[in-house]
């Protein structure tokens, strides 16, 4: 149970953080996710991959909530058409989700990398 | 964790910095022609907020800063917004409020094109553009147009509450991200609006509808042709017979007759090439490129209803979205209904609870070239007048985008701006720089209620030069030609004048004089861009050369409206969507009289079989239509093209002074010829070789006929004009997946539904409206309400515009009862009103 929590309470904290942070423009806030889970787990994979479940997840749910509202698909079809895509929808909903996936994972490269100058910690290494 | 050795966590550390960064600044401000995609695919306040904007309005309440009263907005099927405001202040502002809602974008490209800003967000290929209009000066104009007015002036007091309305919107798109999705895209966002604004965005349609090149052109034909010959085949007055509704008599006072120059020296020749390559490289609204329109009037002796009727299509680039936005609106001064241009505050064709009236172009000369005197031994100077002056210097500064600031310096002389130093100084004295304060009289126009408020109140009216077509509630009807006629004391103003102050400007038409017509004998009133005077009026105005339309559509119209009693909407609707060919109906008997008994092929005979049973009309289903048109072009060049070859006409240098239906000088020539002078010396060749029209009309046949086998097929039958001629809505920002792409269609640019610019047609009727003061008005306009192109207002409009349908212009209290109405009602923010 402690172990579940620890590995879903950060996602979900990190969830609420980058809706808020985008909410209010901060588009990077993803990249500031990174870093902080960074810190807090300290390990390559773990941190890598909590970070994409939070950033992907975020932008993807925000994205779905809207869907259910409006047409997110055509407005992602005429955006596609303006990038010069043609009219793939698939297209700009996997970019929206690749920007993220990479400002998320740039955020935990960067964090990561300044804890290797800090001492060891085995929070997360059992 | 295993600690790795120092140097690699330092290298670790230094690369995820630089990547982290690159990352992110790749992400803000984009690479290469993809934006900065961080934020323009934030999911919270990217280009996604596009879907929520583009829902309908439901309705509500709204807190709008600076209203004095609340304000209720209702919207109708279509998008159209009905305005009840209890104050004119508030009208106006809520007039800005629903132009920035609606089409903000639209308003701050438009803006950027006046005041040459537009590479600050597309980058420097808009750069030349930019330049221009500095050097042009539609913002110098729009500044002495705002100082001109007096405080209690009430265009400057619309103008503030408009701004107001825009920048309510503006504010609150900043606080809550919901910019138009292609601000994000491009990534910026809009700068407050300011009045200055709106006076440019008048006058960029001025530039469009006024600016022009046709001094230039003719000094390369001078140059290449000579003089008698221009002038031979581009002469002041038409050879062609034309309807100018202004019949005279005119007034005795007129000016003295023009001297000829006759010539065109070789800086003068290289200033003019350089500039018109220039210009080429210009967005197509920045010169005016003959644009047509239509509008007409009877009294109520004509109609079935026994009052006066009105019609009116301005013809212009079609685009998406519009150049419109419709609106109605009641307040204390102003009742009125009918179209504005996103980013002025009044609507400019329509009508109000007396009168309506619409718009067509006048085409008259309104821009002037001057050769500038200037010598190295006097830098910074130019000769007027006896002596040496200085140049007056403005200072610019345009931002590019991702590069340095550009700085520019404007050199001005008493005739205007220098355009160019490249073989000759070349300065520009164009009317659309003087103040005009149309904004003024447009809203004493809306509040007029006879002929005689409305006369008064174009008087000061002055550029562009508009034909404002009248009609009223108690059955009268009228047409002035309001605007600028510029008289020079000297020389020919149709070629580049001396700029040393003998041929300068020394005043404009006087109004009394200026075309104008009421209540005449024959009950109709129209304009389609022909020559609105007859051959008697005593002032220049400009040549056939300059834009004056052919008269083809005036010479369709007359004949509608002289021919018909007991006129209805109804007729109106079929005028305005005819698709009759007035020349093909003139040339193609004297085509099949040519033809007959000449040996023909089994394609030409059943070609020629198609032309002989004919109606004239472009529809798109016809083959006769294209074999007509294909003729036309090909009769042009074999009469014309072995002068041009001989004479070196620069046509790579201007595509315009190539020899195609574009030229309206020349179609009234072969016009003239072909009926009335079948041996004109201009049908034999240059060698001396004797033709006349029939054998250059057989010759043209031949090539027809081969051409279109080549291009459709053997069976002339299967030459649908629509195979070969198209209609297309480009978007505004000029990016294809947003707008309509080319689909076949009938009429071309001589036929009263026009449509103009070439082989797929991308202007035309902008608006078509019909006012029948007895049974309502109805009108349409190839687009709609919204410039977000996922709403549903986009481009609703289109269907009905292409098939020929209306949409009534119903009054607020209609809307209501009908089952979609939803109404904003907008109500005093926390800053109150002024």
């Amino acid at each position: 149970m402690r172990s579940v929590l620890v590995w879903t309470a950060p996602v979900i904290l990190a969830v609420a953080l980058i809706w808020v942070l985008t909410d209010l423009g901060l588009w990077y806030s993803g990249t500031i996710v990174g870093f902080m889970m960074a810190f807090y787990v300290r390990r390559t994979w773990r941190s890598l991959w909590m970070t994409w479940l939070a950033v992907i997840g975020t932008w993807g749910l925000e994205l779905l909530w809207q869907a259910q509202l409006v047409p997110i698909g055509e407005a992602a079809s005429i955006v596609a058409g303006i990038m010069g895509f043609g009219h793939s929808s698939i297209i700009v909903i996997t970019l929206t989700l690749v920007v993220a996936w990479l400002l998320g994972t740039v955020g935990t490269w960067l964090g990561l990398a300044l804890t290797n100058f800090l001492p060891s910690r085995t929070f997360f290494s059992t | 964790m295993r600690r790795s050795p120092g140097w690699r966590r330092f290298a670790n550390l230094a690369g995820a910095v630089i990547v982290t960064g690159g990352v992110i600044y790749v992400c803000a401000v984009g690479v290469g022609p993809l934006p900065g995609l961080g934020p323009a695919l934030n999911p919270a306040r990217g280009v996604w907020t596009m879907a929520k904007d583009a829902t309908l309005p439901k309705t509500e309440s709204l807190q709008i800063d600076g209203l004095n009263q609340p304000v209720q907005i209702t919207f109708d099927k279509q998008g159209t917004a009905y305005i009840h405001a209890t104050t004119d202040h508030d009208l106006f502002l809520a007039t800005g409020y629903l132009h920035a809602t609606f089409r903000l974008f639209q308003m701050d490209l438009m803006r950027r094109q006046g005041e040459g800003h537009l590479s600050q967000v597309v980058g420097a290929k808009a750069l030349p553009s930019d330049e221009f209009e500095d050097e042009l000066g539609l913002q110098r104009t729009a500044k002495q147009e705002w100082n001109d007015m007096a405080q209690d002036d009430s265009g400057r007091q619309a103008l503030l509450a408009y701004t107001q309305g825009v920048n309510d919107v503006i504010t609150a798109d900043k606080r809550s991200g919901n910019f138009p999705a292609l601000f994000k895209l491009l990534g910026y966002e809009p700068n407050a609006w300011t009045p200055i604004d709106s006076l440019v965005i008048q006058g960029d349609m001025t530039q469009t509808l006024d600016f022009d090149t046709g001094a230039l052109e003719a000094a390369l034909l001078v140059k290449s042709l000579g003089y008698q010959k221009t002038m031979q085949w581009f002469p002041i007055l038409p050879p062609d017979e034309q309807h100018p509704y202004d019949t005279g008599p005119y007034a005795a006072d007129g000016t003295a007759p023009i001297e000829s120059t006759e010539s065109v020296g070789q800086a003068e020749a290289t200033a003019v090439k350089s500039l018109l390559t220039r210009f080429r490289t210009f967005p197509i609204t920045a010169i005016h490129h003959g644009s047509n329109s239509n509008n007409w009037a009877v009294d109520g002796t004509k109609t079935a209803s026994g009052t006066a009727m009105l019609a009116g299509d301005p013809h212009l680039n079609l685009t998406l979205p519009s150049i419109w936005y419709q609106l109605s609106a009641d307040a204390p001064d102003y009742h009125y209904s009918g179209v504005s241009i996103p980013g002025v505050p009044s609507i400019l064709i329509g009508h109000n609870q007396h009168i309506a009236w619409s718009l067509t172009n006048v085409q008259n000369q309104a821009t002037l070239y001057y050769k500038e005197e200037t010598s190295s031994a006097h830098p910074g100077e130019y000769f007027w007048n006896g002596a040496w002056r200085k140049l007056k210097q403005v200072h610019y500064e345009i931002p590019v985008k991702g590069k340095a600031v550009v700085p520019l310096t404007v050199n001005l002389t008493v005739h205007g701006p220098i355009i160019t130093q490249d073989g000759q100084t070349m300065s520009v004295d164009w009317m659309g720089a003087l103040p005009s304060p149309d904004i003024d009289a447009m809203l004493n126009v809306i509040r007029a209620q006879n002929f005689t408020q409305f006369k008064q109140a174009l008087s000061t009216w002055h550029a562009p030069s508009q034909n404002f077509i009248y009609a009223d509630k108690a059955g009268n009807i009228g047409l002035i030609s309001a605007g600028y006629y510029p008289i020079v004391k000297h020389g020919d103003p149709y070629l580049p004048l001396s700029g040393t102050g003998a041929d300068d400007v020394i005043g404009t038409i006087p109004y009394k004089d200026v075309p104008q017509a009421y209540n005449p004998k024959s009950h109709i009133l129209f304009s389609a861009n022909q020559r609105v005077v007859g051959k008697a009026y005593p002032y220049y105005i400009g040549t056939t050369m300059d834009f004056f339309d052919n008269g083809y559509r005036a010479d369709e119209i007359e004949h509608f409206l002289a021919t018909h009693q007991h006129l209805t909407v109804q007729d109106f609707e079929q005028l305005q969507n005819d698709t009759h060919d007035w020349l093909a109906g003139e040339i193609v008997p004297k085509l099949e009289q040519a033809l007959s008994g000449q040996a023909l092929t089994p394609a030409q005979q059943q070609a020629a079989n198609l032309l002989n049973t004919w109606n004239g009309n472009m529809d798109g289903n016809s083959a006769a239509a294209s074999i007509w048109w294909t003729f036309w072009t090909h009769y042009l060049s074999d009469t014309f093209s072995p002068w041009w070859n001989a004479a070196h006409v620069p046509t790579k240098v201007d595509p315009n002074l190539a020899i195609g239906p574009w030229q309206a000088s020349l179609n009234e020539d072969l016009e003239t010829w072909t009926l009335h002078d079948e041996t004109n010396a201009a049908f034999n060749l240059p060698d001396g070789t004797r033709r006349t029209a029939q054998s250059v009309m057989q010759q043209a046949f031949h090539e027809t006929v081969k051409s279109l086998s080549d291009r459709l097929g053997k069976n002339p039958s299967d030459w649908q004009w629509a195979k070969l001629h198209a209609r297309a809505i480009p978007s505004l920002a000029q990016i294809s997946s947003l707008g309509i792409p080319p689909k076949g269609a009938g009429g071309d640019r001589w036929t009263v539904d026009a449509a103009d610019g070439g082989m797929v047609a991308t202007a035309g009727p902008s608006w078509r409206m019909i006012v029948d003061f007895g049974t309502g008005a109805e009108a349409v306009y190839p687009g709609g309400q919204s410039e977000n192109p996922l709403s549903p207002w986009y481009k609703d409009e289109v269907s009905a515009w292409w098939n020929g349908q209306y949409y009534p212009l119903t009054t607020a209290s209609q809307v209501e009862q009908s089952g979609f109405h939803p109404t904003w009602t907008l109500r005093p923010g926390a800053k109150g009103g002024e």
